[in-house]
């Protein structure tokens, strides 16, 4: 855009340039490994459990897709089209099961319905059955494990289908009326083909979410990548093996990848040029009326509502016992990560999108591009990604100076708080790039070129102009990224050091031990976070629909 | 003028040239504006010329040539003077007003760097000046999102104005508002502008605007500057045929230079300076103004009216002069003459404007 001396252009590049290239060494390194050849332990993975894995995963994914996409488009549908009673509540509440983890959810519904939960006490005492009397089905099971993960992934689906019918002009569909379809038929020949590039990439959102997912499985006892790989690294220690591992997921992983950013372009082709006033919404008769809103309360009510109450039933029975200064330590610990690492995050951000807008040059973008790839990459494999090379550097930095000093260095990077935060900018950064980048966007080139003329350099006007204007966006990108690393289990788990618990962790370990109860207060500080930034969602959809329309 | 054409230029462009790729988008441009100069860059959308005035401030860089703003090179093969260093100041074609900041700051934005730095109270006397000078005294705790077009672009005049710039740089500034606000604003703005005794060069496609607030008007075509003078010279002595036809309204009518004083055309003899090198026999192209043609109930030669446009105060005709041309003819309004009717006409062509016709081409 602006020219620049040769120097600054290359001061930006190289300092873009060096963060992408750090940024991508979890994943090279992982990759590096599958030209290692297979030793014993892979061979042994091959011959057992590898087959089981990925059917397991397969399983999860059909069951994922099924579930999330009948709950999204149906809701999508509902709430975007028809009107009913309850159906601006629903437009919102709708996303909450957003702001509940996999793992989270799934201890609850496991303590929910065991033998000695409610839902089976409740049945024996009105039935008077005996222990042995009645078959209950198991929901730690892999059918339990996709139910689980549709009941809070299914908002993926339903934000963007619902996005994509609100977009679609109202010409289109009257067109289609006029030519003697009813609004059903219409909903099946037009709407939902015209949705469909959003409706994928709902899914394939989803469907990552369902690879990257280990606190669900591992609980369920269901056996997939991520449980596998943190067994052959932590049960067998071999790198080698586990990396391989982690290849093998991410090609699942960039399958994905590729068609979301597929269906990303199509949906730029799906979509109507203008604004157009919205169709009226279908009035709904008294009895489809209810019909909606039991279709729309079913999800809410299972994905947030019922285990919500459950939580917090549990949270306030055990708060005498768990509410203590253990648990101050894990929320500090939590929200000292978190903060510190949103906090950087937002920096590297900043620095990468607003370098990016200053050169502009194809090798940049591509760096942000590479460093920003970490949001589709499994958590277990950026930890293993991340502890390989820490661990090989600290262990030649401690020999070097053992030889040299006869002093041993110990571990520098791995094992400590500094793996850990770099593991989640490396997955999240992502994020906050994305939210900057299409801030930064926003504003017009001719306000840096005014300050410019004002006498201003460059990062005096990304502190004056830019980031005052950006401020509210700042915040949302700090805060989703907080939310992100509260809610974050794996690589917690396998990074943090020694006797170092978060939330996550502690509730973890709690359900672990079949203490599901204990876990929940842990669980319930994570959920009531995560609703945070859904309300901001939710907000920030309606102000984009409704507020564009006032202010120009 | 003779004067001022001894001092240095405060802006000065030696064989200015840039390219995207293979189009070149400015050619060889040379210019200099004199201290207190409006000058006017003019041109069709694609001309070169926004990319000419973006060079000037430092978004945009040459590939050659040579730019020297008050006798400091900012731009040539060893220099490069970014934006922020050359103390300009600049209006936009969309304002681009800060939108977190009051008119207040706004217009103190430039007061706090560079150049033009001042201390607090300066600041404050220098903003209520400026917002005095733009009759907008009272908006300054507004935003600007609150404030019409129209003060948007007085709000972006005071600030590029606000650190008294060596070359204030207008693009398109105009551009963005009704037409009935771009006149009134453009003879206030060059008011404005000449009441602060500062250097100016203005982006337009609008000719009017042009003749209403330059000293000097540049005639930009693919890259190349045509023509560097005076507005009546513009009009009046247009050096090429595009300038002729871009620069008002006219008609090219053929002729035969018959002496050096001399020319045989449709429309009669016209005694005026034929082009150099034009010997008798030789084709030309003569620019016929519609002032240049007066309406005259009982002149002898008349043209049938073929189209008439309304215009308030005046009609203007079109005349068929023969069966290849049209001419045009200014007449008072109430001179209202039905369409098809005849229409009497005398020539006044105090400066005929008369080109050589390239060999290739017919009449």
């Amino acid at each position: 855009m602006i020219p620049f001396s040769k120097q600054l252009i290359d001061r930006w590049q190289l300092g873009i340039l060096m963060i992408a290239l750090l940024f991508a060494v979890p994943v090279i390194t992982v990759f590096s490994f599958v030209f290692h050849g297979s030793n014993d332990a892979w061979n042994h993975l091959v011959d057992t459990v590898l087959a089981d894995y990925i059917s397991n995963s397969l399983i999860l994914m059909l069951g994922v897709t099924f579930g999330t996409l009948s709950i999204g488009i149906t809701t999508a549908w509902l709430t975007s089209i028809c009107d009913f009673p309850g159906r601006k509540f629903f437009q919102w509440a709708l996303l909450l099961p957003l702001a509940v983890p996999a793992y989270i959810i799934a201890y609850t519904y496991t303590g929910m319905l065991d033998f000695s939960g409610p839902v089976q006490t409740f049945l024996r005492e009105v039935f008077n059955w005996g222990p042995r009397d009645y078959w209950f089905p198991e929901i730690r099971s892999i059918n339990g494990a996709w139910m689980m993960l549709s009941l809070v992934l299914y908002p993926y689906v339903y934000l963007l289908t619902r996005a994509a019918f609100l977009e679609q002009s109202s010409v289109t569909l009257e067109a289609s009326r006029s030519l003697g379809m009813g609004p059903w038929r219409s909903f099946f020949y037009v709407a939902l083909p015209m949705a469909r590039p959003a409706i994928i990439t709902g899914l394939s959102l989803a469907l990552m979410e369902t690879l990257a997912d280990f606190g669900t499985v591992e609980y369920f006892g269901v056996p997939t990548f991520t449980t596998g790989i943190f067994r052959t690294w932590f049960g067998l220690g071999d790198a080698t093996a586990a990396s391989q591992l982690a290849s093998l997921l991410l090609l699942f992983v960039f399958v994905l990848i590729v068609i979301e950013r597929f269906s990303r372009r199509q949906a730029r082709y799906h979509q109507q040029i203008g604004r157009q006033a919205h169709a009226r919404r279908i009035q709904l008769s008294v009895q489809q009326g209810w019909v909606a809103f039991i279709a729309c309360l079913i999800p809410f009510l299972l994905g947030f509502g019922l285990p919500f109450a459950q939580l917090l039933a549990w949270t306030i029975e055990t708060a005498e016992e768990m509410i203590n200064s253990d648990f101050y330590t894990l929320v500090a610990h939590s929200l000292l990560l978190a903060i510190v690492t949103s906090l950087l995050a937002l920096l590297l951000a900043l620095f990468m999108a607003y370098g990016q807008r200053l050169t502009n040059t194809p090798l940049v973008k591509l760096m942000v591009r590479i460093a920003s790839m970490g949001y589709a990459i499994p958590g277990t494999v950026i930890a293993i990604g991340v502890v390989i090379p820490f661990a090989w550097l600290d262990n030649t930095v401690d020999d070097w100076s053992r030889n040299q000093f006869d002093f041993s260095t110990g571990l520098i990077l791995s094992g400590t708080l500094f793996a850990l935060v770099f593991s989640y900018l490396v997955r999240f950064l992502a994020v906050s790039v994305g939210s900057v980048e299409s801030s930064l966007g926003k504003i017009k080139p001719s306000m840096d070129d005014a300050a410019r003329s004002m006498g201003y350099r460059p990062m005096q006007v990304l502190r004056q102009i830019h980031m005052p204007i950006m401020k509210s966006t700042l915040l949302t990108a700090i805060l989703l990224v907080f939310v992100d690393i509260l809610k974050e289990l794996p690589a917690t788990l396998l990074l943090r050091p020694f006797n170092f618990n978060t939330l996550a962790v502690r509730a973890y370990e709690l359900a672990a031990d079949e203490r599901l109860a204990d876990a929940s207060s842990a669980a319930i500080m994570i959920v009531l976070t995560g609703i945070i930034p859904v309300i901001l969602l939710s907000l920030s959809i309606t102000r984009n629909r409704y507020g564009s329309d006032h202010n120009d | 003028m003779g004067l001022t054409t001894m001092t240095n230029p405060i802006l000065n462009l030696q064989a200015i040239s840039l390219s995207y790729g293979s189009n070149k988008v400015i050619q060889n441009i040379d210019l200099q504006i004199q201290e207190g100069e409006i000058g006017c860059l003019l041109g069709s959308s694609g001309c070169g010329k926004t990319t000419l005035l973006r060079s000037i401030a430092g978004f945009e860089k040459p590939d050659q040539g040579q730019i020297t703003i008050r006798n400091s090179v900012v731009n040539d093969k060893t220099t490069y003077t970014p934006p922020e260093q050359r103390n300009i100041g600049m209006v936009f074609q969309d304002f681009a007003l800060f939108p977190h900041l009051s008119v207040k700051k706004n217009i103190a934005f430039g007061l706090n760097s560079g150049k033009g730095k001042l201390n607090k109270s300066a600041q404050n006397q220098r903003v209520t000046e400026l917002l005095e000078m733009i009759d907008l005294a009272d908006i300054g705790n507004k935003f600007p999102h609150q404030l019409s077009g129209g003060q948007q672009q007085r709000v972006a005049l005071a600030r590029a104005l606000a650190p008294k710039p060596d070359l204030l740089l207008l693009d398109e500034p105009f551009s963005s508002l009704d037409i009935e606000l771009r006149e009134q604003l453009a003879t206030q703005v060059a008011k404005i502008i000449k009441h602060e005794g500062i250097t100016a060069i203005l982006v337009t496609h609008d000719q009017n605007e042009a003749f209403a607030m330059a000293d000097k008007v540049g005639l930009l075509q693919a890259g190349k500057l045509i023509q560097w003078d005076t507005p009546y010279n513009l009009y009046h002595q247009p050096n090429t045929q595009y300038a002729a036809n871009f620069i008002g309204q006219g008609t090219m009518i053929p002729g035969l230079v018959h002496d050096s004083n001399t020319i045989i055309s449709d429309l009669g003899t016209i005694h005026g300076k034929v082009p150099e090198g034009c010997k008798p026999k030789c084709a030309v192209d003569i620019l016929v103004r519609p002032d240049d043609i007066i309406h005259d109930d009982d002149s002898l030669n008349q043209l049938e009216i073929i189209d008439k446009v309304f215009r308030g105060a005046e009609f203007l005709y079109t005349l068929k002069l023969n069966e290849q041309r049209n001419i045009f003819c200014i007449a008072p309004s109430h001179h209202d003459h039905p369409l098809h009717s005849l229409l009497g006409i005398t020539l006044d062509m105090t400066h005929i404007v008369v080109f050589k016709r390239p060999k290739a081409t017919n009449p």
